[in-house]
């Protein structure tokens, strides 16, 4: 079913709106979700969860890609679980993804001192833009959908310690250009 | 700021951009292989480059060069780096890059060339600057080989570290190629060019294999004539894209040319992170306090090296497939004390810049970088036969004794009667116009923070994706 037709159902409160959403796009977010939470049942709950959040908020909200919205929901949702129940044997690829993360703000948490969260999500996809095509795909890749190392290396070719020197000058990239733009870290 | 806050953020990209993240992604470059690696009078060589590390003019019309052209040269194409993200035109560009840069060449011949030569260029610049092309000098001097023979030919060779003809011609072509870029991204062109005078009896056997190794232009014209003088700078204008218009007003054919070998570089390319804008500070210059732009930067991962007198810190340029796997520039600070000069009689320094730190060289480290970097644009125009006569190459200046047979079945005097060496470099906040790693993210996040400020004379060194110097220079007075 086209993306169009199934946010009318949920505009139109149809229920089928949910079933043709978890068709179309059940594996994709449990992809998503599995990538960051390394748990076979947190993953479905969580993908259980993006559906009910897509009822609740579709309307108002209309997407434009409701594939990119859904994914967007199911990050969101991971990493509030996350905060609830965090261990490392549970939510490896999360932990990994902060603990990687955490390169780009190594200290610092004055809340005056920290920017808008709009301003950031700015900061960072002018930055993403900026970055050549290899660079960009491989920053989204990696902190979008979580993918891990070891499949990025595969994909590229490259051992896994080259994609993780790969990383680590991209995010090093980051942290120079949030500190150019005034953030503090 | 938790990392959280960044995971936030990078939740709320924009669609297109986490489309684009869900595809695999394109196999990587794969580097450049290493292996063990111009009269009866006169036969004239004029070496030129020029370097962009900043976005300055671009210039006007050029004079009509097709009246004294016999064959253009014809530089590979290449498919233009990919500003969105697109599976096709990268693999296409990929594919294009590749063609150019994945020839092997002999790493160790020319690191021995480069210890030699650069000292002996670089030096005497006094409280001037100095900005020289290591790799422009060596196309030129292989030119130079192709029209020479005997003891003339065995000099040149000698100083190239080249065992015969054959393999310098194939190594230059290689280098030729590696050093070609042209992707909208970075643009880098080792051009050469050929001035014939007219009548005068060629073996164009010679002619046909310089312009077909070297990707040299071939002209013919009246030696001499304002005109055809006109038509010279205006090629070297053309190909350095008038950067170096000064200097080349002054490039002029004596009548009794022969022939004249002309060798340009060009490069310009970004930083793959900007200088902040820039403020006013003060340079101390042998001269006295000035006071210039500052710009500064910070890099993270990037290559410091700390030698027996100075330390360096490494800043990327977009190029090649990836930041931090292309080209750098480094900037070298001496130790308090010592003046850049002061460096080139030191091991450390010269294997540093033969692009062996790390090896036998000095420590080699990543860090975080703190840049503080004065804006500059310097130039320098430098005769290079009492240069190259140091280092070996005394036959080829002699009347008597010099053979450019190769050149002319008539080549009985002619001799080298002048080479000269002009380059200029200038960087800004937008760009130049260039990593042992540990093992985990982790243990780099906490690498050693450096700070690097070049408020004193200092040295530059613009290197290649294979770590080869392009540029290099003296700077005394920004």
């Amino acid at each position: 079913m086209e993306d169009a037709t199934i946010i009318d159902l949920y505009f139109q409160r149809n229920q089928q709106a949910i079933t043709e959403t978890a068709a179309k796009y059940g594996g994709y977010c449990s992809v998503v979700a599995s990538n960051l939470l390394s748990c076979p049942e947190d993953t479905e709950e969580i993908v259980n969860d993006t559906w009910l959040a897509a009822w609740n908020d579709i309307p108002p909200s209309q997407p434009n890609c409701l594939r990119a919205y859904l994914g967007r929901l199911t990050r969101n949702l991971a990493v509030s679980r996350f905060r609830l129940f965090h261990t490392k044997k549970r939510y490896a690829g999360m932990e990994a993804l902060l603990s990687e993360l955490e390169d780009v703000v190594p200290g610092g948490k004055t809340p005056e001192e920290e920017l808008e969260n709009k301003e950031l999500a700015r900061i960072l996809r002018d930055w993403v833009d900026s970055l050549g095509a290899e660079e960009g795909q491989l920053f989204v890749r990696r902190y979008w959908h979580g993918v891990p190392v070891k499949e990025l290396a595969r994909e590229a070719g490259i051992t896994q310690n080259g994609m993780t020197q790969r990383l680590l000058r991209l995010r090093g990239n980051l942290r120079a250009r949030l500190e150019q733009e005034g953030v503090e870290l | 700021m938790k990392a959280e806050d960044i995971y936030n953020a990078v939740t709320e990209l924009r669609d297109d951009q986490i489309e684009a993240g869900e595809r695999k992604l394109p196999r990587a470059v794969r580097p450049a292989r290493f292996r063990r690696l111009s009269a009866i009078a006169a036969i004239l060589a004029v070496v030129i480059l020029v370097g962009v590390l900043a976005w300055p003019r671009l210039g006007g019309g050029a004079p009509d060069l097709a009246k004294y052209s016999l064959a253009r040269a014809s530089y590979p194409k290449m498919e233009p780096y990919p500003q969105k993200y697109s599976r096709e035109k990268w693999e296409a560009w990929k594919e294009s890059y590749e063609a150019l840069h994945s020839g092997s060449y002999c790493t160790e011949e020319l690191s021995d060339y480069l210890k030699t030569a650069l000292p002996a260029i670089l030096s005497g610049a006094g409280d001037e600057n100095r900005v020289v092309s290591p790799l422009n000098l060596y196309m030129g001097l292989a030119m130079l080989a192709e029209c020479s023979a005997g003891e003339t030919r065995d000099e040149i060779l000698s100083l190239l570290n080249a065992p015969n003809l054959e393999t310098l011609r194939a190594q230059t072509n290689t280098l030729w190629k590696s050093n070609y870029c042209d992707d909208g991204r970075l643009t880098e062109l080792l051009a050469a060019s050929i001035w014939l005078r007219n009548g005068w009896d060629y073996n164009m056997d010679t002619i046909n294999t310089l312009a077909s190794n070297y990707y040299a232009s071939v002209f013919s014209g009246e030696m001499g004539s304002a005109d055809y003088d006109t038509a010279l700078q205006a090629w070297i204008n053309e190909q350095t894209q008038n950067l170096m218009e000064e200097q080349v007003g002054n490039v002029e054919l004596d009548a009794e040319t022969v022939l004249a070998l002309v060798t340009t570089a060009y490069y310009k390319a970004e930083w793959t992170s900007s200088f902040s804008p820039a403020e006013s500070g003060t340079f101390h210059s042998p001269q006295g306090d000035v006071t210039c732009q500052f710009m500064k930067g910070s890099e993270f991962g990037v290559n410091v090296i700390e030698g027996d007198g100075f330390l360096a810190g490494e800043k990327w340029v977009k190029s090649g497939g990836w930041f931090g796997e292309g080209g750098s520039m480094y900037f070298v600070l001496p130790d308090e004390g010592l003046r850049p000069e002061d460096l080139l009689g030191r091991d450390d320094f010269l294997h540093f810049l033969a692009g062996q730190a790390g090896e036998n060289g000095p420590e080699q480290k990543e860090a975080m970088l703190y840049l503080t970097v004065p804006k500059f644009d310097v130039s320098s125009q430098l005769p290079l036969q009492e240069k190259l006569e140091e280092l070996g190459i005394r036959e080829a200046f002699d009347a008597g004794k010099a053979d450019f047979s190769p050149v002319s079945p008539e080549a009985e005097g002619i001799f080298l009667s002048d080479v000269q060496h002009g380059a200029r470099l200038s960087i800004d906040e937008i760009g130049i116009t260039g990593a042992a790693y540990t093992e985990s993210a982790l243990a780099c996040a906490a690498a050693e923070e450096l700070h690097l400020t070049l408020d004193r004379p200092f040295l530059f060194v613009v290197t290649n994706a294979e770590n080869l110097p392009i540029f290099v220079g003296i700077v005394n007075q920004p």
